[in-house]
């Protein structure tokens, strides 16, 4: 039907071309500015109109005359009007804005602002009778006349907060239907005697932030309707013990922020159907509450206490069998009552962290088998023993952290297979066994072998030295393994092989690791069955040892070396770098060049056993397999004794340049015979016999020795056996006659194999001359024929 | 809990907050210097911001927090870009830089 829409888009244009408002849509609602145009200053009025929702009022008027200006609309049917730092219309009813915005029947009025100008009165309400809810706010003093609601009988829902020192007796007597009321963060002194009485449906009481120092009885008086009742922030120091003794419908209580040193015994003895308690925050010291305080409580089902709390009497708790939340957090506890929980068979969730919790007794949780959550955070526990926690077969949640936890037996978790989660950083946990010796202890197991349904274990910041084989093997439903901050000195393959079925994170940062030793290639599992989950392992910071036992896990970071197993491995690498040796120190492994990685090889004392000669340096380059040994400037008139090349190496380098070596041992000599490179430049070497060549020799530096020829059979050998540029004998004296024929046709022929062959010299002729540039009948002229 | 103290469909800030539409001419960008924004009658840049009432001063329903701490209320910004009037140089040019912008009240926790 026309003219009974809601406001909208025609009505916004409308308004910008008619009058000096403006208005634009804005999301979902209408903003409307009058005057238009007021760019960077407070127009007088903001409406935001959201159609058949809600209206918000904004003023910026110092004269309730300029609501004059405001433009007269067809809002139409509006569940909820909010008016914000408006004033009073005057002495007129604040019906008459709504009625002039076309505005019709709201169920709620909030009215708040500081700048009413003047008082107000029953008047300012008239024609709102159909009001369900209404809160009325302002932070200055205000005066409220005893019939100031006593037209709104159809209120459910009032909020007065306006300074309120003294409420009239008589003000609530019309509200039969009210069910909430908010009175918090007035200046309540004291309620009037009888003032609940007329309000049967009363349901919620909110007296918060009053200064009800002296509560009775008799303040409750008629309230028996009421469920829940929030005194917090009253300043109360006590309470009579009877004081709620009328309220016998409680379910809820908040008595937080007050000043209470003590509480009367039997405080909630008439109060039968009570659930929750809030007690948080308590402004002074109170250390201790009374005997049986919540005990006997049919109904109760969460506990809130937070008031520096230092001791517990054992019967608090007595047969309040429903509890399933309690909150210690933030007191003073050091020990516990044994039986404190001993009724408790339905709790879900304990909180005690942030006490001074020294220790638990054994069957403290003997009866709490319900229990799934459990914060014992933030206290000074030292050992878990093997019976604390074994009847909490559902635990779900376990937080230990920043306690003094050293001991965990090993049977600790034995029962709590339903664990999900355990969080116990910042410890002093170890897992060492003691009196076993340090071998031992890699193979056992750590108390949290048994909790296969496991998803995250946070052991941060302890002393761990070991992954141990059951977080491999038995926690499959590891997600997350937090280890930073312990002392793992060495990872291997194994310790990587998670069998989690979940992409699991682990995190090994800030620990000693300087070894990580990897294989080329694994064995395939014997049933074929390949692992579809990836393990992301963050190792940065540790001070690794770049040597030739990191060769694999260096390809690997590289991404040269690809094995079957890599796809299952996700290395966080950014900020790991080689700690030693001195070259590599600081370098990001992933740019350590891998023929870097080298192992020294130290000298034996006993002679038979020799690993490297002395005065010789000998390492092992796992890169190419290469043993090698330098034995650089050392005067040295022979080739020393050498060790002999091991099974899994294949190249055996000797450098002796630039020593007086006269001649060579034995082909077949020990060690000797195994040398694949022979570096002997700069020596005194005047010829070479094939019998002084090791069999597998591949290189071959002679230069600037004294060698005048090289015969037929050597030559042989080095044809049979050198591939290409393997052989140096440039600086050497050669002597180009007949008899050097065969050698001059060597290198003719093996131009590839000899790296310097342009640089030969023969050295019998008037002028040195290159070998390169002769032929056989230079050197050694056909005899003419006849 | 305070969505009960005040029933469904109801909501109630820990601040308090005035929303505006504002056509600045000049504006703090994120170094802290200021600069001309475009806004003249040809072309126009609006921005919807929002501001505390009380800044500095105590959040509403913030009575039972833990002792030590001091709940109040502070003005939030975001950076939010805008056609500007640049002068390098000497030549003035139009170009877009970011503002800081007021976006919201929260009630924030002070340890004292």
């Amino acid at each position: 039907q026309a003219g009974e829409t809601a406001f909208g888009r025609d009505e916004c244009n409308e308004l910008s071309v008619s009058s000096p408002c403006q208005c634009a849509p804005s999301m979902a609602e209408y903003e409307i500015y009058c005057p238009a145009n007021a760019y960077n200053v407070f127009p007088k009025f903001r409406l935001a109109i959201r159609p058949n929702s809600n209206v918000q009022i904004e003023c910026n008027l110092t004269d309730a005359n300029e609501y004059k200006q405001l433009p007269p609309l067809r809002i139409g049917e509006i569940e909820r009007v909010q008016i914000q730092r408006c004033p009073l219309p005057g002495h007129t009813p604040i019906a008459g804005i709504l009625e002039h915005l076309g505005i019709r029947s709201p169920k709620m009025l909030i009215f708040e602002s500081d700048n009413l100008g003047v008082n107000i009165t029953r008047r300012h309400l008239d024609r709102l009778q159909n009001l369900k809810r209404l809160r009325f706010t302002s932070r200055r003093f205000t005066y409220i006349p005893a019939d100031f609601l006593a037209d709104l009988r159809n209120l459910s829902w009032l909020d007065l907060r306006a300074n309120i020192v003294e409420l009239p007796a008589h003000l609530f007597d019309n509200l039969e239907n009210l069910e909430s009321l908010e009175l918090g963060s007035n200046g309540l002194k004291h309620l009037p005697h009888g003032v609940f009485s007329r309000m049967p449906k009363l349901r919620h009481l909110n007296l918060w932030s009053n200064q009800l120092h002296n509560l009775t009885k008799h303040d409750f008086e008629g309230a028996s309707s009421v469920v829940d009742v929030d005194l917090h922030a009253n300043g109360i120091e006590q309470l009579p013990r009877d004081v709620f003794s009328l309220l016998t419908n409680l379910t809820e209580i908040n008595l937080s922020a007050n000043h209470f040193r003590s509480l009367p015994g039997g405080l909630f003895e008439h109060n039968k159907q009570l659930r929750q308690v809030r007690l948080l925050n308590n402004r002074v010291p109170l250390s201790t509450l009374p005997a049986r305080l919540f005990a006997n409580q049919p109904e109760l089902r969460v506990l809130l206490l937070r008031c520096d709390l230092e001791t517990l009497p054992s019967d608090l708790l007595e047969q309040s069998t429903e509890i399933t939340n309690i909150s210690l957090r933030d007191n003073y506890l050091s020990t516990l009552p044994a039986k404190l929980l001993e009724h408790q068979t339905n709790l879900l969730s304990l909180d005690l962290s942030n006490n001074k919790l020294t220790y638990l007794p054994d069957a403290f949780f003997e009866h709490t088998t319900k229990l799934v959550d459990l914060n014992l955070a933030e206290n000074m526990l030292t050992d878990i023993s093997s019976d604390i926690f074994s009847k909490l077969e559902k635990l779900e949640t376990l937080n230990m952290n920043n306690n003094l936890v050293k001991n965990i037996a090993s049977n600790a978790f034995a029962a709590n297979t339903a664990l999900l989660h355990i969080s116990m950083e910042h410890n002093l946990i170890d897992l060492q066994q003691p009196l076993l010796g340090s071998i031992l202890q890699e193979q056992l197991n750590s108390p949290f072998s048994h909790l296969a349904s496991l998803q995250s274990l946070n052991l941060r910041n302890n002393s761990i030295m070991f992954i141990y084989r059951d977080w491999n093997f038995n926690l499959i439903n590891l997600q997350e393994l937090d280890l930073s901050y312990n002392n793992i000195s060495s990872l291997i393959y194994e310790d990587l092989q998670f069998l989690s079925k979940s992409n699991l994170f682990v995190n090994i940062t800030h620990n000693q690791i300087s070894r990580i030793n990897f294989y080329p290639q694994l064995p395939v599992m014997p049933d074929g069955e390949v692992s579809t989950s990836v393990l992301r392992m963050d190792l940065n910071d540790n001070p690794l040892v770049c040597d030739c036992t990191l060769l694999w896990f260096v390809q690997l970071v590289r991404g040269a070396h690809v094995p079957d197993y890599a796809k299952q491995f996700k290395f966080d690498t950014d900020r790991l770098t080689c700690s030693q040796p001195h070259n590599l120190q600081d370098l990001p492994v992933r740019l350590v060049p891998p023929k870097e990685l080298i192992c020294s090889i130290g000298s034996a004392e006993e002679p038979g056993q020799r690993q490297c000669p002395r005065g010789c340096r000998c390492w092992v380059r796992t890169f190419d397999k290469a043993l090698v040994i330098k034995c650089h400037e050392g005067n040295l008139t022979k080739v020393p004794e050498l060790p002999t090349l091991y099974d899994n190496l294949h190249i055996m380098e000797l450098h002796m340049d630039n020593n007086t070596l006269l001649g060579l041992p034995a082909a077949h000599s020990p060690g000797y015979a195994n040398v694949t490179s022979l570096h002997l430049a700069g020596n005194n070497l005047t010829h070479i016999d094939v019998d002084r060549l090791p069999p597998n020799l591949k290189h071959l530096d002679v230069r600037r020795n004294h060698l005048q020829a090289l015969n037929t059979t050597v030559l042989g050998f080095l044809n049979r056996t050198m591939p290409r540029r393997s052989l140096m004998l440039s600086g050497n004296p050669w002597i180009c006659n007949c008899e050097a024929k065969p050698l001059l046709l060597f290198t003719q022929s093996n131009y590839e194999r000899i790296g310097d062959r342009g640089e030969m010299l023969c050295m019998d002729a008037e002028m040195p001359t290159r070998m390169a540039e002769l032929s056989t009948n230079d050197i050694c002229p056909e005899e003419k024929g006849v | 809990d305070i969505s009960s103290r005040l029933g469904p469909n109801d909501e109630v800030f820990l601040c308090r907050s005035r929303r505006r539409y504002l056509y600045p001419k000049s504006g703090l960008k994120s170094d802290n210097t200021w600069q001309f924004i475009v806004n003249n009658d040809e072309f126009k840049q609006g921005i919807l911001i929002e501001e505390c009432e009380n800044e500095e001063m105590p959040c509403d329903y913030s009575l039972s927090f833990p002792q030590r701490y001091k709940p109040i209320c502070k003005q939030h910004y975001v950076l939010r870009m805008l056609a500007s009037i640049r002068n390098t140089s000497g030549e003035l040019d139009v170009g877009q830089e970011s503002f800081k912008i007021p976006s919201c009240c929260k009630c924030v926790l002070k340890v004292l």
